[in-house]
């Protein structure tokens, strides 16, 4: 049941398959409104999975657990209804769309969105002001949604839609990766101007340098499928110097360290009703 | 068109001279018409087993029954005069150089722009211009397409009725299109429409042919003829909206003189068998073909497509884009020959074939085939694709709130609008969106 105050998103348990491969064993997870949070992992320990779940990719099957939205379990809602609702997915590859192009693409997911057409004076001033923001080219948007985009131009067009469409909670999938410093900083200052109280993230990545910009209230590590160690910001610098390894020899004893609200799974934590 | 003829019982000999003597043709017509009956009588039916027809279903093809000509259509003053069914497919106010309608087997209406006309341009009944411009007709008529390929044009050669001749004298350009307009609504008779462009040196024009038809059980063979001489640029588009129990067989040629450009457009949309073939010679050096098809099945429709991309002489290009998008149990088929002759070096030449299948009924198998004889070919390449919509480009435009049906709308739009875009006329492509908007449903 939705209540008001039901925290903004919370993964309970969450078991996920692709494939009859389990890759997610149990997470849990709870963002506050207005918080940030950061997940990190090694390559493979299923970070992008949870993202796709979260969404509600068809491949990746959901074989126990919850996600609420504002206290709804969404798991049954198609992606465009979580999305309409206000989840948001910056994709690690974003796919390019042939023939689809950026505004007319921008139009039809904002009308989705806010469930009615949007005039067009607003829609291109907030365009504008948007492509301004992320010093992006104004001839993007006459261009082929993602279609030979560089690495670079594609993520940025990842933030450039998340600002358009305003989510409330947005996951961000190594939003970062293929930046160089400038446009990194770009990226970043774009993310920090959405930043507000009612907004919740999440930012994916293997690095120090976006944390550096965004700073995030949590930082939790995912290992094979399971969160298995929450911190403060502490711990992105303690895990720049001393690589996974140290948490994963460390593994099973530190699901005490795990903050209140995101708990160390695989120790049987996560179950206690909202 | 005095005579209230009714429509000829049979398709036979005497049906040929009944339709020479009813639209006054000249003798050489009459003679030509006679030699091409020869020539359908001698030619085999469709072969089920043979390559060209083994994907068809030739068993729902037959000539039984059917009526050689349709009884006379009167004249009328403009498109609105036309049967309902027909003026629905048409716009009164459409902005044209000049428009040739033909309603069955007669034209029934022929405009042009005073300006051209003054120019020396020529759009105007086929039938008409056998007479009334002898020596253009005379000369260029089945020199690109002749009765002798298969036996339905060995039929169109002897039965063609009515048709377009345009005419472009040297270096004029005509800039707006003109429209070949032919609307079907005799049931069971056989409609031989004839285009015939000739376009002289340094010329250019656009060219539209629309096939509309009411709900009838239809049957068409028709054929395009393109002259297109030295240094001239012809651009045809072929808009098919054929109803859907209406069987049609064209076959389409253009002749490219040195440095002549021409770009072929097909819209098929209609039809319940289409069988269409498309070639381009170009003898001349450095002439360019560009060819675009954008094809739309729904129902148990079937398209089949022939194209010849043919380089006779040095230094030629040739490009051809050909997107359908299939559901139900539609069906298309494409068998696209690019062939680079011993003298035609430092040509280049490409073909291109995405099929997009929107159910697991629809079909589509397209056979790119390469012949090559020259040494030195500058480039050679093709493509080609079938598959249904990509499930994760649909999840990525979920992912932005826009459902999956208007997803998938947008993706075809997407898919179709590569080759759109490749259309320089705004008006051609506009006029092409409108008619798939309507084929989907908008
Ligand atoms: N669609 C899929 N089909 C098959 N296997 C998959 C699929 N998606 C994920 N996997 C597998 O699940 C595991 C987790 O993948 P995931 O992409 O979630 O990792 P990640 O943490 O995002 O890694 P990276 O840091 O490299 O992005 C991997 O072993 C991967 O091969
Ligand atoms: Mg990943």
């Amino acid at each position: 049941m939705a209540s008001n105050d039901a925290p903004l998103f919370k993964v309970e348990d969450l078991h996920v398959s692709v494939e009859d491969t389990e890759i997610l064993k149990g997470v849990d997870l709870v963002v506050n409104h207005g918080e940030v949070h950061a997940l990190m992992g090694p390559n493979g320990s299923g970070k992008s999975t949870l993202a796709n779940s979260i969404m509600g990719h068809p491949r990746y099957k959901v074989t126990k657990g919850k996600v609420l939205f504002n206290g709804t379990n969404i798991l049954s809602l198609t992606p465009d209804k979580r999305a309409q609702l206000g989840l948001f997915l910056a994709f690690q590859y974003p796919v390019g769309i042939p023939g689809v192009v950026m505004g007319n693409f921008m139009r039809a997911a904002m009308k989705a969105r806010r469930g009615e057409d949007v005039p067009v004076r607003e829609f291109r001033k907030l365009l504008d002001e948007t492509l301004d923001l992320l010093k992006m080219d104004p001839s993007f948007v006459r261009r082929y949604v993602n279609e030979g985009f560089s690495g670079g131009e594609k993520k940025r067009a990842e933030v450039l839609q998340m600002a358009m469409l305003k989510p409330e909670m947005a996951v961000l999938d190594e939003t970062d990766s293929g930046l160089d410093i400038d446009a990194l900083k770009i990226v970043a200052e774009g993310i920090n101007a959405l930043r507000g109280p009612d907004l919740g993230v999440l930012v994916i990545t293997h690095y120090q340098r976006i944390l550096d910009h965004i700073t995030p209230d949590k930082v939790h590590i995912l290992f094979d499928g399971r969160i298995v160690k929450t911190g403060g910001p502490e711990l992105v610098h303690e895990l720049e110097e001393r690589g996974y390894d140290w948490i994963t020899n460390v593994e099973g004893t530190d699901a005490s360290d795990a903050g209140a609200e995101a708990v160390g799974a695989g120790v049987g934590a996560g179950k206690e009703k909202a | 068109m005095t005579e209230t003829a009714t429509a000829p019982a049979s398709l036979d000999r005497d049906a040929v001279e009944a339709l020479a003597a009813r639209f006054g043709d000249p003798e050489w017509l009459l003679k030509r018409r006679l030699e091409a009956w020869r020539l359908f009588e001698e030619a085999p039916m469709p072969d089920a087993l043979s390559e060209e027809w083994r994907r068809t279903d030739v068993s729902k093809i037959s000539l039984d029954g059917l009526a050689p000509f349709a009884p006379a259509r009167k004249a009328i003053e403009g498109v609105g005069g036309l049967p309902p069914e027909l003026a629905a497919f048409l716009d009164e106010n459409e902005e044209l150089a000049g428009r040739i309608v033909q309603h069955d087997s007669d034209v029934v209406y022929e405009t042009l722009s005073q300006d051209l006309a003054a120019k020396g341009v020529i759009a105007a009944s086929l039938q008409t211009a056998a007479r009334e411009h002898e020596e253009i007709v005379r000369e260029s008529l089945f020199t690109a397409v002749t009765p002798a390929e298969w036996k339905f044009l060995g039929l169109h050669g002897a039965l063609w009725s009515g048709g377009c001749l345009v005419y472009v004298p040297k270096g004029v350009e005509v800039e707006l299109p003109i429209e070949y307009v032919v609307g079907l609504t005799a049931e069971r008779t056989g409609i031989f429409p004839h285009l015939l462009i000739v376009a002289e040196a340094n010329s250019s024009v656009t060219v539209i042919q629309e096939d509309i038809s009411s709900e009838i059980a239809g049957f068409v063979s028709g054929a395009v003829e393109v002259i297109a001489r030295e240094g001239s640029n012809v651009r045809f588009v072929d808009v098919q909206r054929l109803g859907k129990q209406v069987q049609n067989f064209t076959t389409m040629r253009a002749l490219l003189s040195k440095d002549a450009s021409f770009q072929g457009i097909l819209l098929g949309l209609g039809g319940e068998l289409t069988k269409t073939r498309l070639d381009v010679r170009m003898d001349g050096e450095g002439s360019e073909t560009e060819l675009l098809g954008l094809f739309f099945g729904d129902d148990d429709q079937h398209f089949s497509y022939y194209t010849r991309q043919d380089h006779v002489a040095p230094r030629t290009e040739s490009d051809l884009l050909f997107k359908s998008v299939l559901d139900d149990s539609a069906s298309f088929i494409w068998n696209g020959v690019v062939e680079v002759r011993k003298g035609a070096g430092e040509s280049a030449a490409n073909q291109t074939n995405r099929n997009l299948l929107l159910s697991d009924k629809a079909s589509a198998s397209p056979t790119p085939i390469l012949e090559i004889s020259a040494y030195d070919v500058a480039r050679c390449s093709h493509a080609a694709t079938v598959g249904p919509v990509d499930d994760e480009l649909i999840f990525y435009m979920q992912s932005r709130g826009i459902p999956a049906n208007e997803a998938q709308e947008m993706l075809v739009d997407g898919f179709f609008s590569e080759v759109l875009d490749r259309v320089p006329s705004e008006r051609v492509q506009d006029r092409v969106r409108a008619v798939l908007d309507t084929k989907l449903g908008r």
